[in-house]
């Protein structure tokens, strides 16, 4: 069954129903002054993106790798995706950065490990296989995702690729996918393969045309 | 000397309307009396040999008594149907006050109440006429409902919750008996509450009863699906913060509902523990969708455990029909023949009464003796109500007290129709993609 998917847009961010989700977001980086809170306009692509995401995250394929052209869009659509799954599920939902898992894996007692393992959906941005710290952390931090898999927790990990043809060959997608062994090592490929996931091909360009027409 | 009786067949042959027209009335030989019955047998018999009305006169000859349609006056057949009809509900009525005073004088109440509530079942039956229909105009209603349908986005009856099942039954609809059978803790209470609540939340009315459980547990088990908490958490007091906050907003949403919406209520099994109970409430509330939850502890008059069973699928459809109330019951697998229609605990009966049989069970046999929260069952149809097959593996999280369509197993459904459902209802053999 659908799920009435709530928007950020859609809600009064100083009702009280709301207050717990609009205080959790402004931790996170989304003010309630913020252009989150409006309805993104001539942008339908990126709203239905959006709603299809949290429909994923929602559904039993929850743990989905989002191929894109554009590391800068992807944190955007997170950001969104993040908003809207509070609003409609009432539950945590955090975006990462490689800086956030290198630090968590240490600090076993802080909030952010505390989030980044336990919450309903966790996506994480694009992070970059060569940078040293994250070299050195990338066990601990496959440990962690093992454990959401375990939990059946939503997890999306954004693959940044340069080109994704249009239509994106069988091959090449498998290709693509299998880039998250170089960020996270060669156990994570099985969290992201079989009933439970899905790849997500997400295009900017169309989005780009429409802006530009408009 | 007239009396109704008379004065119905009378107008009968008077109006010249055809004599099984008194089966489109609910009138039977039992609303006759005294020489009314011969009147009555005679006629039948007369149009069987010669294919008319006999004169009243020759009925009145036949029966011995010439005066028998004397001063009737000359009103319309359905005038006298209606003052047949009272008379006999009176006699009824007066019969059933002599019996239970009897019963009660001898200090049988249970056999007093018993009585009281068959004879109230029967009395409302009587002002449901269940006639013979026109082909055409059913066809007619038939395309009215079709059209109604293909205007409104939703299918057309209450949606169970798992998207391939409603895709393939249209929901349940107006009339069903709908039987979900299952072994000890497999779970189908757990289903039964979800199907409730599905359509609940589709805007119905629910009446539910379950026979096992008391009523604080039954909604126990929907605030933690509704919350998706574990129901052990509820029980133990151990929600989180945000767990309580999540369970106080549903709760007073709930209250907060406006006067006029749709409504679930529950039936104390222990109080509404006889069929002839749930019959006569259902009958007065109407709701939309009745919900009996272990069919086979309802008690009724049998002599057999089959039998028993039998009766209570018996009343429970006739409910169903007459009154157009969707109804779910859920039965026992018989240990040997689990999944099979032959297996359904009370006999061939129910299967063969029920509309739709769901047989809900253990994805592996191990799953019968493992603990784990989050497992898998296996839903599908072993009967359905116009041949559809297909079964879908549900995902069983009890951690979450969630029962979710995880996927196919068996069955399609029309290409076309498939992109309406959700994604979880898609069967792909490797990983799904989707280009957003």
């Amino acid at each position: 069954m659908l799920v009435d998917i709530v928007h950020p847009w859609d809600v009064d961010a100083i009702a009280d129903r709301w207050k717990w989700a609009v205080g959790y977001l402004s931790l996170r980086g989304i003010d309630p002054n913020s252009s989150f809170y409006k309805k993104p306009k001539g942008r339908d692509r990126l709203i239905s993106q959006i709603d299809c995401m949290v429909r994923t995250s929602l559904g039993s394929r929850n743990w989905a790798v989002c191929m894109c052209e554009s590391t800068a869009y992807m944190r955007t659509l997170f950001f969104y995706v993040m908003a809207t799954y509070v609003f409609t599920t009432g539950e945590r939902a955090y975006v990462a950065d490689a800086e956030d898992l290198i630090l968590s894996v240490d600090d076993h007692d802080s909030n952010t490990r505390d989030i980044v393992e336990f919450a309903d959906l966790l996506m994480i941005c694009h992070c970059e296989p060569e940078y040293p710290a994250f070299k050195w952390k990338r066990a601990a931090i496959a440990n962690i995702l093992h454990r959401r898999k375990f939990r059946k927790l939503s997890t999306f990990v954004d693959l940044f690729a340069p080109t994704i043809p249009d239509p994106l060959p069988k091959k090449e997608r498998i290709g693509i996918a299998k880039r998250i062994t170089d960020s996270f090592g060669a156990s994570v490929y099985d969290l992201y393969e079989g009933d439970e996931s899905k790849h997500l091909i997400v295009r900017t360009k169309k989005e780009r045309q429409t802006e530009l027409a408009s | 000397m007239s009396s109704v009786g008379f004065g119905l067949i009378n107008s009968l042959i008077q109006s010249g309307d055809r004599f099984s027209s008194l089966n489109d009335f609910g009138i039977s030989e039992d609303h006759f009396i005294d020489n009314e019955v011969s009147a009555y047998s005679f006629t039948k018999s007369f149009i069987l040999e010669h294919g008319q009305y006999p004169q009243v006169s020759t009925i009145a000859r036949h029966i011995g008594d010439i005066t028998a349609f004397d001063g009737l006056e000359d009103e319309p057949v359905s005038y006298w149907v209606e003052e047949v009809k009272e008379r006999k509900r009176y006699s009824d009525i007066k019969n059933t006050l002599v019996h239970v005073r009897s019963q009660t004088e001898a200090g049988n109440i249970s056999g007093a109440i018993d009585l009281l509530a068959n004879s109230y079942i029967n009395l409302r039956n009587s002002y449901t006429g269940q006639g013979i229909e026109d082909l055409r105009e059913l066809e007619q209603r038939v395309l009215e409902n079709h059209d109604t349908i293909q205007r409104s986005p939703d299918i057309p009856g209450i949606p169970f919750g798992f998207p391939f099942i409603d895709t393939l039954s249209g929901g349940a609809q107006r009339g069903d008996y709908i039987a979900i059978v299952g072994e000890t803790g497999v779970g189908k209470t757990y289903l039964a509450l979800k199907m409730a609540k599905t359509g609940f939340d589709a805007g119905h009315n629910i009446l539910a009863i379950s026979t096992e459980m008391p009523t604080l547990q039954a909604a126990r088990r929907i605030l933690a699906m509704e919350g998706r908490f574990s129901t052990t958490d509820l029980k133990m007091g151990r929600l989180s913060h945000f767990g309580r906050q999540r369970a106080q907003r549903i709760v007073e949403q709930g209250a907060a509902s406006v006067e006029g919406s749709n409504w679930f209520y529950f039936l104390p099994g222990g109080m509404f523990s006889k069929v002839e109970d749930i019959i006569i409430l259902a009958r007065e509330m109407k709701p939309d969708l009745l919900v009996v939850d272990g069919a086979y502890l309802l008690q009724v008059k049998a002599a057999s455990w089959w039998e028993k069973n039998m009766e209570v699928a018996r009343q429970l459809k006739n409910l169903s029909l007459l009154e157009d109330i969707r109804t779910i019951s859920t039965y026992q697998f018989l240990k040997k023949d689990t999944g099979k229609l032959e297996g359904v605990g009370g006999g061939f009966a129910i299967p063969q009464i029920a509309s739709i049989v769901f047989s809900f069970e253990y994805e592996r046999k191990e799953d019968r003796e493992n603990n784990n929260e989050v497992q898998y069952r296996k839903l599908k149809f072993i009967k359905g109500r116009d041949g559809e097959s297909g079964s879908v593996r549900v995902l069983y999280n009890m951690k979450r007290t969630s029962l979710t369509q995880d996927r196919v197993l068996t069955g399609r459904v029309d290409p076309d129709e498939r992109t309406t459902l959700g994604d979880e209802s898609r069967l792909l053999d490797e990983n799904e993609v989707e280009e957003i």
